[in-house]
C-alpha cells in the first residue's frame, strides 16, 4: 500500500508540473495590463456571437480561444486583451499569439518547429498560407450534370489545421476592423457590428468608442465610466433583458470562478488525503471537508452552466466529462454508504480530478464553449434522459476500472491473508459499480432506441454509437456471466474489468473522435488521440507489470513453501 | 438420436456457450464498425449486419436465451428476475425480427406543391415492363470487391441479362450522332451549362429527346426540357420556372423560357457560330443558359465508370444486354431506364430503380419552413407543413382546403399506421423548397418496448436479490 501511495504522489507532482509549464509563456514582450481598470462592466456588456446573446467576457474568451487555443492568454484578462488588440492592431500583428499545433504544417510552412505561437504578420507573409487562403475562397463543391457532388470527404489533419490557421488570421483581421464585435441591436433586434455602426452618434456607440479611446490613451477613468455607460445603454436596446441580465451575470461568474478547475484541485488533494484517512484523524477531516467543497463547487458549476445554456449539458465531450466525473463521485458515495471503504473515495476523487483536468487541459479538442444545439438535439425529454443515463453508466464503469486497478495492484504484493481479504473486498466493490454500470448502460442504450424511434422512427439502426454501447454492454455481460460460472476469478475479474473499460472509452470517445462515422455526427471532433493512446499504453503496461510481479511473487512464495 | 439432442440442449444451456456467443457477437460488431469507418455503411451492412452468419449468431443468441430460461423449469419465485431479464432480451430480438421482415423504413421526397405517395426504400430493384405487365425484381447492392466476381444474371423471361455491376460509379455522359438507319433509340440531344446558378458552381447537363427519363431535368425551382416539334408540352407546375428547347424537323433549335410568374420569352438559337450561345431567360434569379452542343439526331452512349475517389453520393450502375446479342450492351445508372426489342421481337423496358412502396394515401407539401440561429446561417429548426391527400380529392382548390399538419424534429405525423418524421431537406438558395421525410411502419414496436421494460426491471431485481443473498451469506457466516 505504501508503494501505491508513493506512486500516486509522484503522479500528482507530474500533473502539477504540467499545469505550471502550460502557464509559462514565450519571452516576447506582450503589453502589460493597464492599471486601475474596472473590467466588470465591460465583461457584462451584452453582445451577440455564435447564435446567442452572451456577455462580452464570454465573447472575448471564445475569440481568444480560437486565436490562441486557450481561453485566456498570458497575464491579461481576455476582455482587456480583446480591447487591446482592437486599439493597437499594429502592435499585436507583430506579436506571436496565433497558435499552430500541427508540426507537419509548420514544416510545410517553413516555420520554427519549437515555436507554438506565431504573429499574424508572419503568417500573412507566408507563401503556403497565402496560396491556401486564396484557394479556399475559390473552392466550391464540383457538381456534375446529374447533381452528383464529387468532392471527396477525406480529411487530412494538416489541411484541417491550415484551415483553422486561415480562420485565426481572418478572425484577427475581422476583430481589428471591428467586424467581429456585434455592438448593439437595431429596432428589429438584428445586431450591428462596430464597423457598421462606427459613424452613428448614438449613446452606446459613443460609449464604446470612448472605451477604446480610454484604453488607447491609458485613461482608466474614461475607460471605466464608459464601460458602465455602454453596458447600461446597450442593455436597454436588447429584448428580454430582464431575464438575460441574470444569465449574463451567471455566465461571467462561471467564467471568473472556474468552478471545475477548483473542484479538480480539491478532488486531487482530497484523493491523496483519503489514503491516510484510516490511520490519522486530521487527514480524514480534511479529506471529508475538501471532498464536500469540491462536490459543491462541481455541482454549482454544473447548475450555473445549465442555467446559462438553458438546457442540461448533454451535447459534447466537455460537458459529458463534467457529468461523468460527478457521477463517479456519486457512485463512490453510494457504495461508500454501505461498505465504508476509504479506497472508494481515494479512487473516485483521483479519477474525478484527473477527468476534470483532462477536460480543462485541451480546450481546442474539448470545446468548453456553450453553443446553441443543432435541431436534432433540441427540446427533447427522451434525449436528455438517454444521454444522462448512458453517460452515468460510463461513470460507474470508470469507478469500477479505478477500483480494479487498485485490486490488481494487490497482486504485486506477497499473498497473505490480509491481502487476499483486501482483494476480495475490492472485487466486491468493483462488482457493485459494475451492477450500476450495466443496468444504466442497458437502460441508456434502450432509451437511445426510444429517442431514435420517437425522433426519426427507428428503434435500432446499427449506428456505430449504438453498436459500441452494445459492444460495451456485451463485453461486461460476458465478464459477469464468466464470473458467475467461475471462470473469471479474483485475478482475472479486475483484469477483464480494466480491459472492458476500453470498450467504454471507444463508445464514449472513440466513435466520435476516431471512427467519425454515423448519425451522431453532431458530436464529431478530432484531437486527443495522443492522450487516449497514452492512457491505453499506461494501462496496458500497468497490466503487464502486474502480471510479471504476480508471477514473481507467486514463484517466490512457492519456493519458500 | 436422443443423445445428440440431449448434447445440443446441454451445450445450449451451458454458460460457456453463452459467453462464447456474446464474445462472437462482440467481435463481429467491432469488425462491422471498423468496416463502416474505413469503407462505408453499405459495405458494413453487406458483410456483417445483413449477412447470413450474423443472423445465425443472433438466432443462436435467441435460442440459447430461450433454452436457458426453459432449463430452469419448474420455475420458482426466485427465478422471476432472471426470467424477466431473459424474456426481455428474447422479446427485443423477436420484435427486431418482426420489424426487419414486415416493417417499412424509407423516405418521401417532396417539393413544395408536390403530391407524392411513393416511399423510397433502401433497396434497389430491376423493373421489367413487357406489354402491360410490370414486374419488379430485387437487385441487391454489393461492394465492388464482390461485384468484381459477379458472373452475370439472366432474366430469361424478358431476354435480358445483367453483365456487370459497379457499386460506386460516375457517369460519363456521351451522346453521339446516330447513323441514319440506327435501330437504337434516337432523339435530339443538347448539352447546356447553367451560369450564375444560386447554389454555386456551373452545373452542366444533357437533355435528350430519345427517352422520357432524359428529356427533362429539374435544377432547383427550374425545369429544363427538350421536345420535338410535334410533341405536346407538359403543363406548367405551380412555382416552377421552365426552359423548353424545341427541336424542329428542319434541324433548327428554338427555345421558350417561362418564369415563375408566367412571363414568357422565346427565340431561335443560332447554331452556325462556333462560339457557344448564351441565353438570358429573363428570370428573377440571374441565370444564363449556355448551349454547348446540339445533336439533332443522337444516340445515348452514356457509360458508368468506377469512380476514382470516394464520392459523397455514389450511384450504383449495371451493364445490361440482350441475351444472345453481346453488342447490345448498355449502362444503366440507378434511376435510369432503357427500352429494347428483344430477340423474340417483344418490346421490353428495363429500369434500375430504388425500391418503392406506394402508400394508400398521398402527402402534399404546402410549405417548408426553416429558422436559423440568430445572426448565423445555422439551422435552428426546420418544419414541413403537409396535407394528407387520399385518392378522392383531386382539384387544386379541394387540396388547398385540406387540413395542414406540421412535421418537425421530434414532432412526427401519424397517418393510419405510418409515421412521418422530418428527416432532412435538399439545400437550395434563396429558399429551401424540398423536404425529405422519413416514413416508418414498425409492427415490432410493442414487442421491443415490452422486452426493454422487462429486461431493465429484471436486471434491477436480479442485482437487488443477489445483493440480498450476499448479505444473508455474510450474516450467516
Amino acid at each position: 500500500m505504501r508503494n501505491f501511495k508513493k506512486s500516486v504522489l509522484i503522479l500528482g507532482l507530474v500533473f502539477c508540473g504540467m499545469i505550471h509549464s502550460t502557464a509559462n509563456s514565450t519571452e516576447v514582450q506582450f503589453p502589460e495590463p493597464l492599471k486601475d481598470l474596472q473590467l466588470n462592466d465591460l465583461r457584462l456588456i451584452p453582445t451577440q456571437s455564435g447564435g446567442r446573446i452572451k456577455p462580452f467576457d464570454e465573447f472575448a474568451r471564445e475569440t481568444i480561444l480560437s486565436l490562441t487555443g486557450m481561453r485566456s492568454f498570458g497575464k491579461m484578462d481576455p476582455s482587456e486583451m480583446l480591447i487591446s488588440i482592437m486599439v493597437e492592431p499594429k502592435l499585436w500583428s507583430e506579436l506571436p499569439f496565433l497558435r499552430i499545433s500541427n508540426d507537419d504544417l509548420k514544416k510545410q510552412m517553413l516555420l520554427d518547429l519549437s515555436q507554438k505561437y506565431f504573429s499574424p504578420e508572419e503568417l500573412m507573409k507566408n507563401n503556403v498560407f497565402l496560396q491556401y487562403a486564396q484557394g479556399i475562397s475559390g473552392q466550391g463543391s464540383q457538381v456534375t450534370s446529374k447533381g452528383i457532388d464529387v468532392t471527396t470527404s477525406k480529411k487530412d489533419p494538416r489541411t484541417e489545421e491550415l484551415k483553422r490557421v486561415v480562420d485565426r488570421v481572418t478572425r484577427f483581421q475581422a476583430l481589428v476592423s471591428g467586424q467581429l464585435w456585434m455592438v448593439a441591436p437595431d429596432q428589429n433586434q438584428k445586431w450591428i457590428s462596430l464597423n457598421e455602426s462606427m459613424k452613428l452618434q448614438t449613446v452606446p456607440i459613443l460609449a464604446v468608442m470612448n472605451i477604446l479611446k480610454g484604453y488607447l490613451e491609458k485613461n482608466s477613468s474614461l475607460f471605466n465610466e464608459n464601460s458602465f455607460l455602454a453596458r447600461q445603454s446597450i442593455s436597454e436596446l436588447v429584448q428580454d433583458m430582464d431575464t438575460l441580465k441574470f444569465k449574463l451575470k451567471a455566465e461571467v461568474l462561471y467564467n471568473m470562478l472556474r468552478p471545475f478547475l477548483q473542484a479538480m484541485i480539491f478532488y486531487l488533494i482530497a484523493g491523496i488525503l483519503w489514503m491516510f484517512a484510516k490511520t490519522y484523524s486530521f487527514p480524514r477531516m480534511m479529506a471529508k471537508f475538501l471532498t464536500l467543497v469540491a462536490m459543491i463547487l462541481h455541482a454549482f458549476g454544473f447548475a450555473l452552466r445549465c442555467y446559462v445554456a438553458g438546457r442540461p449539458p448533454v451535447t459534447n465531450m466537455y460537458e459529458s466529462i463534467i457529468w461523468v466525473s460527478f457521477g463517479v463521485m456519486t457512485f463512490a458515495l453510494l457504495i461508500y454508504i454501505k461498505h465504508r471503504q476509504n479506497i472508494l473515495l481515494t479512487t473516485s476523487c483521483i479519477l474525478a480530478g484527473l477527468a476534470l483536468f483532462a477536460a480543462d487541459a485541451a480546450p481546442m479538442v474539448m470545446d468548453p464553449t456553450i453553443r446553441p444545439l443543432v435541431p436534432v438535439l433540441r427540446s427533447n425529454y427522451w434525449l436528455t434522459i438517454h444521454v444522462l443515463t448512458i453517460t452515468l453508466s460510463y461513470a460507474a464503469f470508470m469507478l469500477a476500472m479505478g477500483i480494479s486497478n487498485v485490486s490488481l495492484f494487490q497482486f504485486t504484493r506477497k499473498s497473505t491473508e490480509t491481502v487476499e481479504q483486501r482483494i476480495s473486498l475490492l472485487n466486491q466493490l468493483s462488482y457493485r459499480a459494475l451492477m450500476f454500470g450495466t443496468v444504466l448502460l442497458a437502460a441508456g442504450t434502450i432509451l437511445g432506441g426510444i429517442w431514435a424511434d420517437y425522433s426519426w422512427g427507428r428503434f435500432w439502426g446499427w449506428d456505430p454509437k449504438e453498436v459500441w454501447a452494445l459492444i460495451a454492454l456485451l463485453a461486461y455481460m460476458a465478464v459477469l456471466h464468466g464470473r458467475y460460472a467461475g471462470w473469471v476469478g479474483k485475478y482475472t475479474f479486475p483484469l477483464w474489468t480494466v480491459i472492458c473499460y476500453s470498450t467504454v472509452l471507444m463508445a464514449w470517445y472513440g466513435v466520435n473522435f476516431i471512427l467519425g462515422v454515423g448519425l451522431h455526427s453532431y458530436g464529431f471532433s478530432s484531437g486527443g488521440q495522443a492522450v487516449m493512446g497514452g492512457f491505453i499504453l499506461v494501462q496496458g503496461s500497468y497490466c503487464i507489470w502486474v502480471a510479471i510481479r504476480k508471477k514473481m511473487t507467486s514463484d517466490g512464495t512457492n519456493a519458500n513453501a | 438420436m436422443l443423445k445428440i439432442v440431449n448434447q445440443i440442449w446441454k451445450t445450449l444451456i451451458s454458460l460457456k456457450f453463452a459467453v462464447m456467443v456474446m464474445v462472437a457477437l462482440t467481435l463481429s460488431l467491432i469488425t462491422a464498425t471498423l468496416i463502416e469507418s474505413s469503407v462505408d455503411t453499405r459495405t458494413a451492412q453487406y458483410f456483417v449486419y445483413r449477412s447470413w452468419w450474423f443472423f445465425t449468431i443472433l438466432a443462436l443468441f435467441g435460442a440459447l436465451i430461450l433454452a436457458v430460461a426453459i432449463s430452469r423449469y419448474p420455475w420458482k419465485k426466485k427465478h422471476i428476475p432472471f426470467l424477466m431479464a431473459h424474456a426481455g432480451i428474447l422479446m427485443i430480438l423477436i420484435g427486431s425480427w418482426v420489424t426487419f421482415v414486415n416493417g417499412i423504413d424509407g423516405n418521401v421526397t417532396l417539393a413544395e406543391g408536390d403530391v407524392n405517395s411513393a416511399v423510397e426504400m433502401d433497396q434497389q430493384v430491376l423493373v421489367f415492363k413487357k406489354g402491360d405487365s410490370i414486374n419488379s425484381v430485387n437487385f441487391p447492392w454489393m461492394p465492388q470487391s464482390v461485384a468484381d466476381r459477379f458472373k452475370g444474371e439472366n432474366y430469361s423471361d424478358y431476354g435480358v441479362k445483367v453483365d456487370r455491376f459497379i457499386s460506386d460509379s460516375v457517369p460519363k455522359f456521351q451522346f453521339i450522332e446516330a447513323a441514319k438507319d440506327s435501330k437504337e433509340k434516337t432523339g435530339a440531344a443538347i448539352q447546356i451549362k447553367i451560369l450564375g446558378a444560386p447554389m454555386g458552381g456551373s452545373p452542366e447537363l444533357w437533355l435528350w429527346n430519345g427517352d422520357a427519363a432524359w428529356s427533362t431535368q429539374k435544377l432547383g425551382p427550374a425545369r429544363f426540357l427538350i421536345k420535338s416539334e410535334s410533341a405536346e408540352l407538359p403543363p406548367n407546375q405551380e412555382g416552377e420556372a421552365r426552359f423548353d428547347f424545341i427541336a424542329l424537323k428542319n434541324g433548327e433549335l428554338h427555345y421558350e423560357a417561362t418564369s415563375v410568374r408566367g412571363e414568357k420569352k422565346s427565340g431561335k438559337i443560332s447554331l452556325a457560330s462556333k462560339e457557344p450561345q448564351t441565353i438570358n431567360p429573363g428570370w428573377r434569379m440571374p441565370i444564363q443558359v449556355m448551349v454547348k452542343s446540339f445533336i439533332p439526331l443522337a444516340v445515348n452512349k452514356t457509360e458508368y465508370m468506377s469512380s476514382p475517389e470516394r464520392t459523397q453520393n455514389p450511384v450504383p450502375a449495371i451493364l445490361i444486354s440482350l441475351i444472345g446479342n453481346a453488342s447490345s450492351q448498355l449502362w444503366l445508372g440507378l434511376g435510369d431506364r432503357a427500352e429494347f426489342t428483344n430477340q423474340a421481337g417483344e418490346q421490353i423496358s428495363v429500369g434500375y430503380f430504388q425500391k418503392r412502396v406506394i402508400l394508400p394515401f398521398a402527402l402534399r407539401l404546402k410549405e417548408f419552413v426553416m429558422k436559423n440561429n440568430p445572426g448565423t446561417m445555422d439551422p435552428a429548426s426546420y418544419a414541413s407543413n403537409v396535407q394528407v391527400v387520399d385518392g378522392l380529392q383531386k382539384s387544386q382548390s379541394e387540396m388547398d382546403a385540406l387540413e395542414i399538419h406540421t412535421i418537425q424534429m421530434n414532432e412526427p405525423l401519424k397517418v393510419q399506421h405510418y409515421t412521418f418524421y422530418q428527416a432532412s431537406y435538399i439545400p437550395d438558395f434563396p429558399k429551401i423548397t424540398t423536404t425529405v421525410l422519413s416514413v416508418n411502419f414498425d409492427p415490432g414496436r410493442t414487442l421491443k418496448y415490452g422486452g426493454s421494460l422487462l429486461l431493465i426491471l429484471g436486471a434491477i431485481l436480479l442485482y437487488a436479490s443477489k445483493a440480498r443473498v450476499k448479505k444473508k451469506v455474510t450474516t450467516n457466516a
